[in-house]
């Protein structure tokens, strides 16, 4: 009895010895690398080289901590913004690395003051994520939105006090039309002389 | 024209004070069924004020309907008032003198039960002031209520001036006796005396209201149109609405104008006045605006069609091929071919001829106006189910009211008013006559009962 | 002031303020013309006001937000629950689909679902044919209707090109009692008699919440902008910047050839065409 307890336990041991080997072993990923991103903002120029008003690139690098451009990831950009209760993050676009590590979206901001631009890249199998802020001094604004219009207001302006004042006299002619027949009708019964 | 030679014609006085008198029991059966149907309809608006627009069978797919159609017509009808009276007193058409009262007194009644129906399809009735607290001079309901009531203080003004004589001829029959026949009729003659200075104020006043109410119908029914035409919903966005309302409205009021003169002509004995001439003269201009609002519809149609774009043509197949087409081609054939007909060939042109056909256009044109509303709000907009509107009998019985209040109203006014105008057919016969083509004299007494009956052919 | 013809003639300067008639004649002349110019500048203020109030646009500057809207077809289901969400939060009787989803057919035939609210145009037609004003438009841009003003005549039913309007055709579902009196910005219990639509929300939204629908939209395809923070969200937290948004995927506005200069844009996807 002694020795098949003995063997129990000694199986115990080995087995669980070995099942934690397999753990350790299986349960140690490759740790992707670490990745950093840094972003600037920049005027965006036109294709004849002017800078276009209230119009800006973000443009967003990736690189290892070792410094190499990681190529082929997507990266995300966010303004930050104060909106229904909460600040909030708000998607700008979304741009690829190319082979130098950078990504580049439009931005046209719609208030002046700072803007908070976050840019970030998500965790892969290959690269841990990262993101990074940036701040935009804005002065100039140009909006993207269609402006309001009001067409042909002066021609309802005109045209409402011009039919204001056609009923007006219409009504001041009716009105003394009756009048005058009536007090010219009471009134004549004596005074009226005949003509013709 | 004033002249100093004045007329006195006994009979017309008699016959046009004779509903003044006794009425039979002809008269109060039929006031008393046009009473019971004014109850029933007031009782329902009652129900409706209390339930809702609901309970007459508006919904969001239908929000406008048979409301909106009385408005339109039952004020169109009222333009036979502003024809008769004006127009033919412009251009001196002396056989107007019998139905001038006829036509005003009924301009002036549909006018009112045209304007309550713009009350009866409000939802908050309650808050009508707010249209003269509060009125916004983009909005076509404000044009439609100035419109209204300029064109309701017009048509009052011209019925009132020439009966300021005859009511002096009521105060003059009254004058022996006490009561408040007597003070009433007193106060409101105005001292008339029929001096030449009095007769000449009063010619001009009429002649002003007269060339004044012809651009206010026209502009009325305009605005009226406008309330549908300035919306961009496809079987409303069209030009021609204004033209064609107000061509609508003088039909429907021309045809109005020979249904009542008939009905109160029979009723009250008034063969001698009101001859079978009158009928035909008066059919000739429902021809004549029959012609001209079938071409006005077929413009309309037809330009609205002819690119057969997806908003309009939907609409189009359902009024000429598709639900709506029975009742659109039942008043093609019934208000427009059928009239025509009647009134253009010379053995259907009796009075009962002309009767029949203008019964025919009052009603056909009513069903026009629904035709006119009903469609263009069923249509969807984006996608999905035409809507539709099913009158309930709290609609009908409010429109029943509505038609039988104009009757009622003439009866019980001609209690207390002439039912023909003296002063105008006095005037006329005091009035040399000028061209000799006018055959027929408009002095009554050479014209005997026989030469009526016949009914010249 | 002048007693008389006497001092006139003999105390004439030549140059400095006259006295005697001829200075109150000036006088009363020139108050005549200014009151006349007066009146005039009075009566066409009066006149543009008028007109202003009945349908102008200008937004004043002192708005915090400029409300819009947004809808991915892209990603509709036509669940209705934003109808439902909509229909709860207001006590609407179930005809009244303030928000109402479409089951549309595009030009290959396949179906696709379209959510329709109303569009809060800057160029209103039921603003403009609204006879009392009941109809307005509030300094953020959203379009909406004092049912204590309305009269119930339904012209604003007539213009709206969108069908966003809705009637109280009986007496509207009871509301338990509620804390507030109802408003334009709450109208809640509804009046009968009178015309109800989409209020964009306004009283949550200035408190910091969704609209209802966009609330409860699961797929999140509705959301709610403002064009001062040019931001998006929706029911699921997704933020985007408006501007960009729209014009990466080709947003559009529904008939907006007719001039109404809607705020609900449209993100198309199911290949809809845009005669839609």
């Amino acid at each position: 009895m002694k020795l098949l307890t003995k063997l129990a336990v000694a199986l115990v041991l080995v087995l669980g010895s070995l099942m934690l080997l397999a753990e350790t072993v299986t349960a140690a990923p490759v740790q992707p690398d670490p990745t950093g991103l840094s972003v600037t903002t920049a005027p965006r120029l036109d294709p004849k080289g002017h800078p276009m008003v209230g119009q800006y690139l973000v443009v967003a690098t990736l690189k290892t901590a070792d410094g190499t451009a990681v190529e082929n990831q997507p990266v995300s950009f966010y303004e930050q913004v104060q909106f229904i209760g909460q600040m909030r993050d708000a998607l700008i676009g979304t741009a690829t690395t190319d082979s130098t590590g950078t990504a580049v979206v439009a931005y046209q901001p719609v208030q002046t003051g700072v803007h908070t631009l976050v840019a970030h890249s998500a965790a892969s199998a290959q690269y841990a994520q990262s993101a990074t802020t940036s701040t935009l001094q804005v002065s100039q604004v140009v909006s993207p939105f269609p402006a309001v219009i009001e067409p042909l207001a002066s021609v309802r302006a005109a045209l409402t006090i011009g039919v204001a004042l056609v009923v007006i006299v219409v009504w001041a002619f009716l009105i003394g039309l009756a009048v005058r027949a009536i007090t010219g009708i009471r009134a004549g019964s004596e005074a009226m002389q005949p003509v013709e | 024209m004033v002249h100093d030679r004045t007329v006195v014609l006994e009979d017309v006085r008699e016959a046009a004070l004779r509903p003044m008198g006794r009425s039979g029991w002809r008269f109060w059966a039929l006031a008393g069924v046009l009473a019971l149907v004014v109850v029933v309809g007031a009782g329902a608006y009652v129900y409706q004020l209390i339930g809702g627009l609901g309970t007459a069978g508006y919904y969001d797919r239908g929000f406008w309907g048979i409301y909106e159609a009385n408005l339109v017509a039952f004020i169109g009808v009222s333009y036979g008032g502003a024809l008769v009276s004006a127009i033919l007193r412009l251009t001196q058409a002396r056989w107007r003198a019998p139905i001038t009262r006829l036509a005003e007194a009924m301009a002036v009644f549909s006018l009112l039960v045209g304007a309550a129906f713009a009350v009866i399809h409000l939802g908050r009735p309650d808050r009508m002031w707010e249209l003269v607290t509060r009125p916004q001079a983009s909005s076509p309901i404000v044009w439609d209520f100035v419109a209204v009531m300029t064109y309701l203080v017009a048509t009052l003004v011209f019925l009132s001036l020439p009966l300021i004589p005859d009511v002096a001829v009521l105060r003059d029959r009254f004058s022996g006796t006490a009561g408040w026949r007597r003070r009433l009729y007193g106060a409101l003659s105005l001292n008339w005396r029929g001096k030449p200075g009095q007769r000449r104020l009063l010619e001009q006043s009429v002649t002003a209201v007269a060339i004044l109410i012809i651009p206010i119908a026209v502009l009325v029914h305009s605005v009226l149109s406008w309330a549908f035409a300035v919306n961009s919903r496809p079987g409303w966005d069209s030009t021609i609405f204004a033209p064609y309302f107000v061509v609508a409205a003088l039909f429907s009021g021309v045809a109005m104008v020979i249904l009542v003169v008939a009905g109160f002509r029979k009723g009250y004995h008034l063969e001698r006045y009101i001859e079978p001439k009158h009928f035909r003269y008066l059919a000739f201009l429902m021809l004549t605006l029959d012609l001209l609002y079938l071409y006005f519809t077929f413009t309309e149609l037809l330009t609205e069609g002819y690119t057969l774009n997806e908003q309009v043509t939907p609409i189009l197949t359902q009024l000429l091929a598709g639900q709506y087409a029975p009742f659109f081609w039942l008043f093609v054939v019934g208000a427009g071919i059928v009239p025509l007909l009647l009134v253009a060939l010379p053995r259907t042109r009796t009075v009962p001829g002309i009767v029949t056909a203008s019964a025919l256009v009052v009603a056909g044109m009513w069903l026009k106006r629904l035709l006119i509303v009903v469609p263009a709000v069923a249509a969807p907009l984006i996608s999905g189910d035409w809507g539709s509107f099913r009158p309930t009998w709290v609609a009908l019985s409010i429109t029943l009211a509505g038609a039988a209040a104009i009757p009622l109203l003439l009866m019980i006014f001609f209690k207390f008013f002439p039912i023909l105008s003296i002063y105008e057919m006095e005037e006329m016969a005091a009035e040399p006559v000028l061209e000799p083509t006018m055959s027929e004299p408009a002095v009554p007494e050479l014209v005997t009962a026989g030469v009526v009956e016949r009914g010249i052919r | 002031m002048a007693d008389g013809v006497n001092r006139s003639v003999t105390e004439r300067p030549i140059v400095g303020p006259t006295r005697g008639r001829s200075v109150l004649s000036r006088r009363r002349f020139l108050g005549v013309v200014g009151a006349t110019a007066g009146t005039a500048v009075a009566g066409v203020a009066l006149a543009e006001s008028g007109l202003a109030s009945a349908g102008a646009t200008a937004a004043t500057p002192a708005a915090a937000h400029q409300w819009a809207f947004m809808v991915d077809l892209r990603r509709c289901d036509g669940c209705q629950k934003c109808t439902q969400a909509c229909q709860q939060e207001h006590y609407l009787a179930k005809e009244q689909t303030w928000i109402k989803v479409y089951t549309m057919t595009n030009t290959d035939g396949e179906q696709y679902f379209m959510p329709r609210l109303c569009m809060h145009c800057q160029n209103p037609p039921c603003l403009r044919v609204c006879p009392v004003g009941a109809t307005f438009k509030n300094p953020e841009g959203v379009v909406l209707v004092d049912q204590t003003k309305c009269i119930g005549c339904r012209a604003c039913m007539a213009a709206c090109p969108y069908e966003a309007r809705y009637f109280n055709w009986g007496p509207p579902p009871a509301a338990p009692t509620l804390a507030s009196q109802p408003m334009p910005e709450f109208p809640v219990p509804q009046l009968q008699g009178t015309v109800g639509k989409c209020i964009l929300c306004v009283h949550n939204t200035d408190v910091g919440k969704l609209p209802a629908c966009v609330d409860a939209c699961s797929m999140g395809a509705l959301y709610i902008a403002d064009l001062d923070a040019d931001a998006a969200v929706n029911g699921l937290g997704e933020t985007v910047k408006f501007s960009e948004f729209l014009q990466a995927n080709d947003a559009i506005r529904y008939k907006e050839e007719l001039g109404t200069q809607p705020r609900v844009y449209y993100i198309l996807g199911h290949g809809q065409d845009l005669s839609f």
